[in-house]
């Protein structure tokens, strides 16, 4: 189910954890059509265990806001996972932003936005 | 305790960033808050060329123009050998390793042209389906295509020319 944005914030986004990881993917350009974020990278950046930022993709995967693509090994161990966001996760994310600037104010002056890639 | 109401100035840090509906936002400085935390995060990501792969193929590209230069069929060869397995090196630590073009993406002359310089790249590529390479990757591709054909056939016409010349 998709949750319905209210006036522009999306409550799947706006969980800390998630907020960073749709960060994250935008920085890296890693959305669909364009380039992938390995897995990895993605936990170091947003600072999560491996199952807690596994649980925030599937949520994000859920709403369809963010892809997730197994290169399978040999041993599950050694399997690969490539995240990107949708452009609709990425429309989101940003809209986020927007709004959060938006009730920022004049707060948001002092406040350095992700650079935009696109 | 509910969460901070609408247009509450007089929070100093996000309370329950977790927490949103409909009928309740962050105060500014909570959203000021969320926002620097997004910074943050887009901040903490990072992909950095090896510079050492930076300093070593450009050492060898020189050596080998140096060699043909100098005449020295041999040491460019040798040179270039190195230099292929420089380009192992350059697919593997300048492209970041952390991020890849998305197999999806719409294909294009450049993108879909793999890195073939180096067979046993060239079978790891298609292996993980990885076929889609930035402009540059296949710019260094063909230039060391070339470079490598340009250093044999040097060599090979030096051999043939020494081979045909007379005994003196």
């Amino acid at each position: 189910m998709t949750p319905q944005p209210a006036g522009g914030l999306d409550p799947l986004i706006h969980p800390l954890p998630r907020l960073r990881v749709c960060a994250a993917l935008r920085q890296a350009d890693a959305v669909t059509g364009h380039q992938q974020m390995r897995f990895a990278a993605l936990r170091e950046a947003v600072g999560l265990s491996d199952s807690a930022l596994s649980k925030h993709l599937a949520t994000l995967e859920g709403a369809g806001y963010l892809r997730r693509q197994r290169d399978y090994a040999a041993v599950r161990a050694k399997d690969v996972v490539w995240v990107s966001l949708t452009p609709q996760g990425l429309a989101a994310f940003e809209a986020h932003l927007r709004a959060l600037a938006q009730i920022a104010g004049t707060a948001a002056d002092a406040v350095t936005l992700p650079t935009d890639q696109h | 305790m509910p969460p901070t109401a609408s247009g509450d100035a007089s929070q100093t840090a996000p309370r329950h960033p977790d927490i949103l509906d409909g009928a309740i936002t962050p105060s500014p400085r909570e959203a000021a808050a969320l926002l620097q935390e997004a910074a943050s995060a887009a901040q903490a990501v990072h992909f950095r060329p090896h510079p050492l792969a930076v300093a070593a193929v450009a050492a060898t590209f020189g050596l080998a123009a140096g060699a043909i230069t100098a005449g020295r069929p041999a040491l460019a060869v040798g040179a270039t050998a190195v230099m292929c397995l420089l380009a192992l090196l350059l697919r593997h630590y300048l492209w970041p390793a952390d991020r890849r073009p998305d197999p999806l993406a719409t294909p294009s002359l450049g993108s879909q042209w793999p890195s073939w310089t180096v067979s046993a790249d060239f079978i790891v590529a298609l292996t993980a389906r990885d076929l889609t390479p930035p402009a540059w990757t296949l710019a260094a591709s063909i230039g060391v295509g070339l470079a490598v054909a340009l250093h044999l056939a040097w060599a090979f016409t030096v051999t043939a020319r020494r081979a045909s010349a007379p005994a003196s």
